[in-house]
C-alpha cells in the first residue's frame, strides 16, 4: 500500500491520470539488458495498444523472458525504459505494479492453501480492503470458472486449472497490462484452447492489454493482433501478425525464400503426377518439385493472380487437377522466415 | 463471495474486515500453520508434555505437593517445552518459510505486487510471533495451573516468560535472517544445520538460566532489572540486525538491483535499503546509505 500522505497520493493520481490518457498501456523504448558479455536484450522497443494482444516470439535465450521480466519491474535495465500506462519501470515502479499482472513462465504454489485463500493473500497483497476485496475474489473466481474448485487445496490442481489460478492472480487488482511468460506450456491441447479464449475475452471484452510470450506459435497466430520477433536480443520484426505475414510473403526484409509451397493432387494416377511435374519444371519460378502418391509439390510465388494463371494453364494443358492449394503463411513461417536460428 | 444477512455471515464478514488491517503475510502463514502438519504436530506435542508432566508429576509427588517449591519445578518443565517449541521450532519454521519463498519463485510473484520487503520480513516476524502466541496459550493453563502449587512466584514466572519472549523473538529474525541467505539447496541445508546447533547451544541453557534467574526477579534488585533491560537491548540490536540483512537480500533477490547505476535513474533507489548494506556486485556505484526515494523502496 502507499504510505504517501493525501497531497503525494492527490499528485501520483493525477500523474497517473495525465501519463495514462494518450500513450499506448505498454511501450519499451531502446530496453538494454547485459550479462557480463551477453547482451540478453539489445535497444528492445516496441508497444502494445489497448485491448490488443501481442505475441512475443524467439527461440530460448532470445531475451523474452529478460523483457518482459524489466517490464515486470524485476530487474532494470541498463539502458532504455519501459513504460506502462505511462509509467516507468525504472523511476515508478510501484505505480507500475498497480496497472500489471505478470505471470512468470513457472510460479510457486504456497502449501496448505486452497484456491479462495490463495486468491484472497494476492488480493491483499495489492492492498484490496474488505468488499472490494470479496468483489475481486468473486469476479476472478467466475471469470477463471474456479469457482466449483474455490477450496480444492493449490498444490492438488492439474497444471490448467494452475495456469487458470495464476491468471485469477495477476487479475485479482484488476491491472490494464498483462504479461504472460509461456502460459501454455505443458498444457493439454484442451486446457490450451480455454486458456486462448480467456486471453482473447481479457483483450476483446475487457480491454486488457495483453504481452504473452509462447513457443507454440500456431496458437499465438490465432489468439494475437500483433507480433514482436526477437532474437539474439534484438527485435527483429514487430506489427500486425497480419502484416508480419505480408511481409513475409512478399519476401520483404527477409533473407530466405518466401516461396509459398502449392500442393497439387492429381486424377489418373503416377502417371498423370509424374507428366504434371515434368511440365511444371518447365514453367518460369517453379522450384523444388517432389512427387508423392497422386500429388506433387513445389515451390511458386505466393502472389494470387500468378498462382491462378499457373492452375488456369495446367487445366489447359490437360492435367486432370483434382485439388490445388497454396498453404497460408502463418506467424510460424514468418519466425522461421525472419530469424536465423543464432544461440547466444 | 455472496454475503448473506445471517447472524454468523456477518460476525464472519465482520472478522474478515478487520483482518484487512492485519499485514497479509501474517494472515496468509498463520492459515497455513493451521494446517500444517509440522505446526500442528509441534502444538499437539507440546499440549502432551504438559499433560504428562501435570499427571505424572502430581502422581510422582502426592503428599510431598505441600513441601519445597512444587510450582517452580513444575514451571520449569512447562517452561522449557514452551522454549522449545517458541525459540527452536519456530525459528526452524520462519527459516524454512523464507527459503521456500526463495527457492519455489513465490518471492517474484510477491514482489511484483504492492507489498515491499520490509513488509513480507515484518509479516514473517508477526507470523512467528502469532504462532509464539498460539503456543504460549497452549501452555498458559498448565502455567495457570502452578499458582495453586505452593512456591509459585508470579513475578519470577512473568520475568521468566517476558524475557523468554523477547529473545525467541530475536531467534525468529535469525531464523528469517538465515533463510535469506542462500537460495542453494546445498547451502540452504548448511545454513539451516548452523541455525539448529546455533538454536540449541544458545537457547536452551538459555531457557534454563531464566529459570534459575527468576528467583531474582521478586527480589527488587535494580541491578537485576537494569541487566535484564540491558539483554533484551541487546537482543534487540541483534534482532534488528538479522531483520535487516533479511531484508536486503530479499530485496536484492527480487530484483536487479544492487548493481552498477542505471543512467536513466535519477537516485540511487538500488542502494535503497534502509540497511544501507547492500553493497554493487561490479563495484562501480556509489557507496552504500546513499539516498534514495521512497519509490525504490521494494
Amino acid at each position: 500500500m502507499s504510505v504517501a500522505g493525501p497531497t503525494e497520493a492527490a499528485a501520483e493520481t493525477a500523474g497517473e491520470t495525465a501519463a495514462s490518457s494518450d500513450r499506448p498501456p505498454l511501450e519499451v523504448r531502446g530496453l538494454t539488458r547485459k550479462f557480463g558479455k551477453l547482451v540478453a536484450a539489445n535497444t528492445v522497443s516496441f508497444s502494445v495498444g489497448r485491448g490488443e494482444v501481442m505475441g512475443f516470439v524467439g527461440p530460448n535465450g532470445a531475451g523474452k523472458t529478460t523483457t518482459m521480466r524489466i517490464v515486470a519491474t524485476l530487474d532494470l535495465p541498463d539502458a532504455g525504459d519501459a513504460f506502462v500506462c505511462g509509467h516507468s519501470v525504472v523511476d515508478h515502479p510501484d505505480r507500475v505494479r498497480r496497472q500489471l499482472g505478470f505471470m512468470p513462465d513457472a510460479f510457486g504454489k504456497y502449501p496448505n492453501m486452497d484456491v479462495t485463500e490463495y486468491l484472497d493473500f494476492f488480493a491483499r497483497a495489492y492492498g484490496l480492503k474488505g468488499a472490494d476485496r470479496r468483489d475481486a475474489l468473486d469476479r476472478v473466481l467466475v471469470f477463471t470458472e474456479l469457482r466449483k474448485i474455490a477450496r480444492k487445496p493449490i498444490d492438488k490442481l492439474s497444471k490448467g486449472m494452475s495456469q487458470r489460478l495464476g491468471l485469477g492472480r495477476i487479475l485479482v487488482h484488476d491491472p490494464q497490462v498483462l504479461i504472460l511468460d509461456e502460459p501454455a506450456a505443458g498444457l493439454d491441447p484442451r486446457a490450451r484452447v480455454e486458456l486462448r479464449e480467456l486471453i482473447r475475452l481479457l483483450a476483446d471484452e475487457m480491454g486488457k492489454t495483453v504481452l504473452i510470450s509462447s513457443h507454440i506459435l500456431t496458437e499465438l497466430t490465432e489468439i494475437c493482433d500483433a507480433a514482436a520477433i526477437i532474437e539474439a536480443g534484438r527485435i527483429l520484426a514487430h506489427g500486425h501478425v497480419d502484416d508480419l505475414v505480408q511481409k513475409v510473403r512478399e519476401g520483404r526484409g527477409t533473407t530466405k525464400s518466401t516461396a509459398s509451397v502449392i500442393t497439387v493432387r492429381l486424377a489418373g494416377g503416377e502417371d498423370a503426377v509424374e507428366a504434371a511435374a515434368r511440365w511444371l519444371a518447365e514453367q518460369p519460378h517453379v522450384s523444388a518439385i517432389e512427387r508423392a502418391p497422386g500429388r506433387v509439390e513445389f515451390h511458386y510465388d505466393p502472389e494470387e493472380s500468378r498462382r491462378a494463371d499457373l492452375l488456369a494453364a495446367m487445366l489447359a494443358a490437360g492435367h486432370r487437377v483434382a485439388d490445388f492449394h497454396g498453404r497460408t503463411e502463418t506467424l510460424e513461417d514468418a519466425f522461421m522466415a525472419i530469424t536465423e536460428g543464432i544461440v547466444q | 463471495m455472496s454475503v448473506s444477512v445471517t447472524a454468523p455471515a456477518a460476525r464472519s464478514v465482520r472478522i474478515d474486515d478487520w483482518s484487512d488491517r492485519l499485514n497479509p503475510v501474517v494472515v496468509r502463514e498463520v492459515r497455513q500453520a493451521l494446517k500444517s502438519r509440522g505446526f500442528v504436530t509441534v502444538f499437539n506435542l507440546i499440549m502432551l508434555a504438559c499433560w504428562a508432566t501435570s499427571v505424572l508429576g502430581l502422581a510422582i509427588t502426592g503428599p510431598g505437593l505441600d513441601f519445597g517449591r512444587p510450582a517452580m519445578a513444575f514451571f520449569s518443565v512447562y517452561f522449557v517445552s514452551l522454549c522449545f517449541a517458541v525459540g527452536v521450532v519456530i525459528p526452524l519454521q520462519a527459516c524454512e518459510s523464507v527459503w521456500a519463498e526463495r527457492r519455489d519463485g513465490t518471492l517474484e510473484v510477491l514482489t511484483v505486487t504492492s507489498l515491499r520487503t520490509g513488509r513480507v520480513v515484518t509479516g514473517k516476524f508477526a507470523a512467528a510471533a502469532t504462532k509464539a502466541a498460539l503456543i504460549y496459550a497452549a501452555v498458559g493453563p498448565f502455567i495457570a495451573f502452578t499458582a495453586v502449587l505452593p512456591g509459585f512466584d508470579p513475578v519470577g514466572v512473568a520475568w521468566a516468560l517476558s524475557m523468554a519472549a523477547a529473545f525467541a523473538a530475536t531467534c525468529w529474525l535469525a531464523g528469517i535472517g538465515f533463510g535469506s541467505l542462500s537460495r542453494s539447496p546445498l547451502a540452504a541445508g548448511v545454513l539451516k544445520l548452523m541455525l539448529t546447533a546455533g538454536l540449541a547451544v544458545f537457547w536452551l541453557p538459555v531457557a534454563f538460566i531464566l529459570i534459575a534467574l527468576a528467583d531474582f526477579a521478586s527480589s527488587e534488585a535494580f541491578e537485576f532489572w537494569v541487566w535484564s533491560v540491558f539483554w533484551v537491548g541487546a537482543s534487540g540490536l541483534v534482532a534488528v540486525t538479522f531483520k535487516m540483512m533479511a531484508e536486503t537480500q530479499l530485496r536484492r533477490d527480487a530484483s536487479g538491483h544492487y548493481r552498477d547505476l542505471h543512467p536513466n535513474t535519477r537516485s540511487g533507489r538500488r542502494y535503497d535499503g534502509v540497511t544501507g548494506v547492500g553493497f554493487p556486485a561490479e563495484g562501480t556505484g556509489p557507496l552504500p546509505g546513499m539516498t534514495f526515494t521512497p519509490e525504490g523502496k521494494r
